[in-house]
């Protein structure tokens, strides 16, 4: 059975690109637009989450918080797939729950070792 | 003044459409981007679909089906090569030649037999007339001659009937003779057939099943990197959402400018003059970010455009190998070709196997019917066994009357003792002729014997029933293995032709690009104005600037903003990628 993971980003290229990179590595991907929606729609066998950081509505710093509140998924990987790169925000994240920080853009062989570091 | 607020109007209204201009041009591309991201997702699928027929083809041309069918293949032209073998010997021309020379004595011995049978009848009449002349005293020497002329008579019979079937049997093995020469000619041919035709053929189809074999691996390596190489396009189809990042930037900063502008539209003072100032600077500095978006963007499509080339270019080359491959550009495959050649040699060497079988089936009734005359003779053994015997009591009978005659049948007694001696004769030609009967008998069975190991017709027919059957699964092997590289170079071909459409179709960079540096230019044009507008000695608002540095995410905007207030902004994030 194929590990789902969610991938939360308000640019549908971005998604489109994480999407087609996971799933052509044989994963589950479930798509979110910003925060708010990630939350709607983490449920059930989620192992993983990849998500920006500047997003409407709820943004990554927040939604890391709100995942890491949820018994459930209080333990799963989430990770940054962001622009952003200065160190302060980085200290944020990793403040708020963050297990990893990844630079945009990506490269699809680094996005799969980490996924594949992280989830076993 | 009034001039300053007039310029910071004219400024502010050119802002606002350099501002929306830049947000519409980028939002109104994401589809593009999306449609780009769709089409490669299904390339990515397509390429999935023919390293899955290549698999395919991998395992038809290299897997153990194919390797046994081989090894079959050359167990089966072994075993011929023995069929072909097992026939004309040396020794058999020897043990014919040996029979012929037995027969040829024996016909002499008959002759000799004869002979002495013609003198002991000689004997007999003359013993017979002295007997007459002797009258009552001569009695026995007339039981002697009617003795002796019965006997002869049987010799005669038998002698006859040996010399016509000894001649018949000389016959019979001078065919076999020849029939055995022609038979190891034939052998010859078969092996040779084998040995050559068949084996040189079985060599030219080991060489293009393994061709074939390397083409499909090579087919099979390309397309494993083809699938690498479109994970290569990700990185530039990002560049969407980062040029829309910073175009957002730039807008924002726009909308500090305009806001500030705003501000200080009604009152003339002298933060009008600086809040000109400050937009001079940030126009500047943001003509700058808009020409590295532009240039970002530039890039990441021509890196798009370059691989999406690369890769098409590959896909050509595995058209080529697919295509060599399956042999195209020849009006028939060369495996088609081998395979037919091989058929041929198969073909010819069963044929050269029937008539070596034809030949020895026939030679085999030879034998049977050698063996045949030679019983037929050797069933005289036993009367000629008894004609010695008979002979012997002759010889007795023959001295008991010479004594008995005493001087009045002293001829007689002469005539007995020739008549004694003359049996004795006859009995050595009769041993002498039993043994020469039995000497055929052994080598007429040697000769069945031999027969029975020539090939016969049943053993070819399973042995051609079998290559049939090998060369039918090689001929549908090699036939699957075809149509595997005509479909992967099929496949191929119409996805080469759709990629390097598409590579024509991209224009996304042209319009976009051409926009935002058209921006930049206008940025440029607004910032001349509004320097012009601002008197001498107005500062510019440093730490309004420096502030403006926290919007950045991307280094690159850190960098660009760093040089233009001339502070270095090396944060040292060197790798895109931590795990905490």
């Amino acid at each position: 059975m194929s590990k789902l993971i969610m991938s939360v980003d308000d640019s549908a290229s971005i998604r489109q690109m994480v999407g087609f990179t996971l799933r052509n590595a044989g994963y589950e991907v479930i798509e979110a637009s910003d925060g708010k929606d990630a939350l709607g729609k983490l449920s059930g066998p989620v192992k993983m989450v990849i998500t920006d950081l500047n997003m409407p509505n709820m943004d990554g710093i927040e939604l890391i918080r709100r995942i890491r509140a949820t018994p459930a998924y209080k333990f799963i990987p989430v990770v940054m797939l962001t622009t952003e790169s200065q160190a302060a925000r980085k200290q944020e994240g990793k403040a708020a729950g963050a297990t990893g920080w990844i630079v945009k853009p990506f490269k699809p062989e680094q996005l799969l070792a980490v996924v594949q570091k992280l989830l076993g | 003044m009034s001039a300053v607020v007039e310029i910071a109007r004219d400024v502010s209204t050119h802002l606002v459409e350099i501002g929306k201009g830049l947000a519409r041009v980028v939002h109104e591309q994401e589809q593009t981007f999306l449609d780009l991201g769709d089409a490669v997702q299904r390339i990515a699928m397509q390429v999935g679909g023919i390293g899955d027929e290549a698999r395919d083809l991998v395992r038809v041309t290299s897997g153990e089906a194919m390797s046994h069918i081989l090894e079959a293949l050359e167990g089966e032209f072994g075993r011929m090569a023995e069929l072909c073998a097992t026939g004309v010997h040396g020794g058999e021309q020897a043990l014919l030649a040996r029979t012929r020379e037995l027969v040829q004595n024996l016909g002499v011995s008959v002759r000799e037999y004869a002979r002495i049978v013609r003198t002991l009848q000689m004997l007999g009449i003359a013993t017979r007339i002295e007997s007459a002349r002797l009258g009552a005293d001569g009695r026995g020497f007339s039981t002697l001659a009617d003795d002796v002329e019965k006997l002869a008579g049987k010799i005669i019979e038998y002698s006859s009937s040996l010399l016509e079937q000894g001649r018949a049997l000389d016959v019979t093995i001078a065919e076999a003779e020849g029939r055995s020469l022609e038979m190891g000619a034939k052998q010859d041919s078969c092996s040779l057939a084998v040995s050559v035709g068949l084996l040189d053929g079985l060599d030219n189809l080991k060489r293009t099943m393994a061709s074939s074999r390397a083409s499909s691996l090579q087919v099979e390596g390309l397309l494993a990197d083809i699938n690498k190489s479109m994970q290569g396009l990700v990185g530039s189809l990002q560049f969407h959402d980062i040029v829309r990042q910073q175009v957002e930037h730039v807008v924002e900063a726009v909308d500090d400018v305009l806001a500030g502008l705003a501000r200080n539209a009604a009152a003339e003072s002298p933060s009008g003059a600086e809040e000109l100032a400050f937009a001079a600077e940030v126009c500047t500095l943001q003509e700058s970010q808009t020409r590295a978006a532009s240039e970002s963007l530039s890039t990441a499509v021509a890196s798009l455009r370059s691989e999406m080339r690369t890769i098409a270019s590959s896909v050509r080359q595995v058209v080529l190998d697919a295509g060599g491959g399956s042999g195209e550009g020849a009006s028939e495959s060369t495996a088609a070709k081998v395979l037919d050649a091989l058929e041929n040699e198969v073909r010819a060497a069963a044929t050269n196997m029937r008539e070596l079988a034809v030949q020895g089936e026939d030679m085999g009734r030879t034998m049977e019917m050698v063996a045949s005359t030679v019983s037929d003779m050797t069933a005289f053994l036993a009367d000629i066994e008894d004609v010695g015997s008979e002979i012997e009591l002759i010889a007795l009978n023959a001295s008991i009357s010479a004594a008995h005659t005493g001087d009045k049948g002293k001829a007689l007694g002469v005539l007995a003792t020739s008549i004694q001696r003359l049996s004795q004769d006859a009995g050595t030609q009769t041993v002498a002729l039993a043994d020469l009967l039995r000497s055929i008998d052994t080598a007429a069975g040697e000769l069945k014997a031999l027969a029975l190991s020539y090939l016969d017709m049943s053993r070819v027919s399973a042995v051609k029933e079998e290559l049939e059957r090998l060369t039918l699964a090689l001929r549908e092997a090699s036939g699957e293995a075809e149509r595997h590289f005509r479909g992967v170079a099929s496949s191929c071909d119409v996805l080469a032709r759709d990629m390097e459409r598409r590579v024509q179709d991209i224009a996304v960079d042209r319009l976009v690009c051409a926009a935002l540096d058209k921006g930049a230019e206008r940025f440029a044009v607004v910032a001349a104005k509004a320097r012009r507008g601002v008197p001498a000695g107005t500062q510019v608002p440093r730490e309004r600037m420096k502030h403006m540095h926290q919007r950045y995410t991307m280094q690159q905007e850190r960098v660009l903003h760093g040089r233009h207030v001339g502070e270095s902004t090396d944060d040292g994030m060197g790798d895109n990628i931590e795990l905490f």
